[in-house]
């Protein structure tokens, strides 16, 4: 996206974050809070 | 406190989410349900079941119109159905047969859009539905990975971009929360969140989509 290159300074253009599972992983609903560890 | 305000699986690469309220993440952060299905090339070196990257499938990357296409999934019946504009292009179960006939039509419509991977490459003929119907497997990233991104974030770059009607679908995240500053979520890279029960690590910044790829499809959306 150029937009993210020429008005967002990115070289490689990102947008959203990849996650692993940390644990045995579960259900996620609309609504779950999320914490940031250390945040 | 920011929250989750919307999750969407893919169940077939490439093209259009369901919107869910629940999501099963698995091991990895696979999603249950997600990515379960493709159309790969014919010359494809990846088996059937393994995981390959995007370019050996008929994906919105190489083929922006896919985004006019509305999918519909039955899970439990393994049945698909794909639509355009409303009118039914294939519907068809998960068996030998069905998968053949399904391919058949997705391969017959691609090659008539003008901006295809097909035209030119008899190689990649026929295309081959892949994918068992419930193995999430046709991720972008060989490890999985659940995506997640911002209201926020969304709202920055639709404002930078000049249109305010940006659609979410574009980016293709699993997960939207709403609640933080706008890219925050690109600081947690190397952390661990947790999302109700469930804890993450935080491992990519996920490449965005090529400019080529933007297109107008159903609602107004914009797809990559």
């Amino acid at each position: 996206m150029k937009v993210l290159t020429s008005r967002f300074a990115q070289a490689d253009p990102t947008f959203a974050v990849g996650m692993v599972t940390s644990g045995p992983g579960g259900e996620i609903r609309v609504g779950d809070p999320v914490v940031v560890a250390g945040g | 406190m920011p929250a989750v305000v919307a999750l969407y699986r893919y169940p077939v690469k490439g093209l259009t989410p369901e919107a869910c309220n629940t999501l099963t993440v698995l091991s990895e952060g696979r999603i249950a349900g997600d990515r379960v299905l493709g159309f790969r090339f014919a010359n494809a070196t990846a088996a059937d079941a393994a995981w390959s990257k995007k370019y050996e499938f008929v994906v919105l990357a190489n083929t922006p119109a896919l985004a006019r296409l509305e999918l519909g999934f039955d899970h439990r019946r393994k049945r698909l159905r794909i639509q355009r504009d409303g009118a039914l292009l294939v519907e068809d179960a998960l068996d030998d047969d069905g998968r053949k006939r399904i391919s058949a039509v997705i391969q017959n419509h691609v090659l008539g859009l003008p901006d295809n991977p097909l035209s030119g490459h008899p190689e990649r003929l026929p295309l081959r539905l892949v994918g068992d119907g419930v193995t999430p497997r046709y991720q972008d990233n060989e490890r999985g990975q659940a995506t997640l991104h911002s209201r926020e974030t969304l709202a920055a770059v639709a404002a930078a971009s000049g249109d305010p009607g940006l659609d979410e679908a574009r980016f293709r995240s699993n997960i939207v929360i709403e609640g933080v500053a706008a890219w925050e979520e690109n600081s947690w890279m190397g952390r661990r969140i947790r999302i109700g029960r469930v804890a993450f690590d935080v491992v990519r910044q996920r490449p965005a989509a090529s400019p080529r790829t933007r297109i107008r499809g159903p609602a107004n959306a914009i797809y990559r």
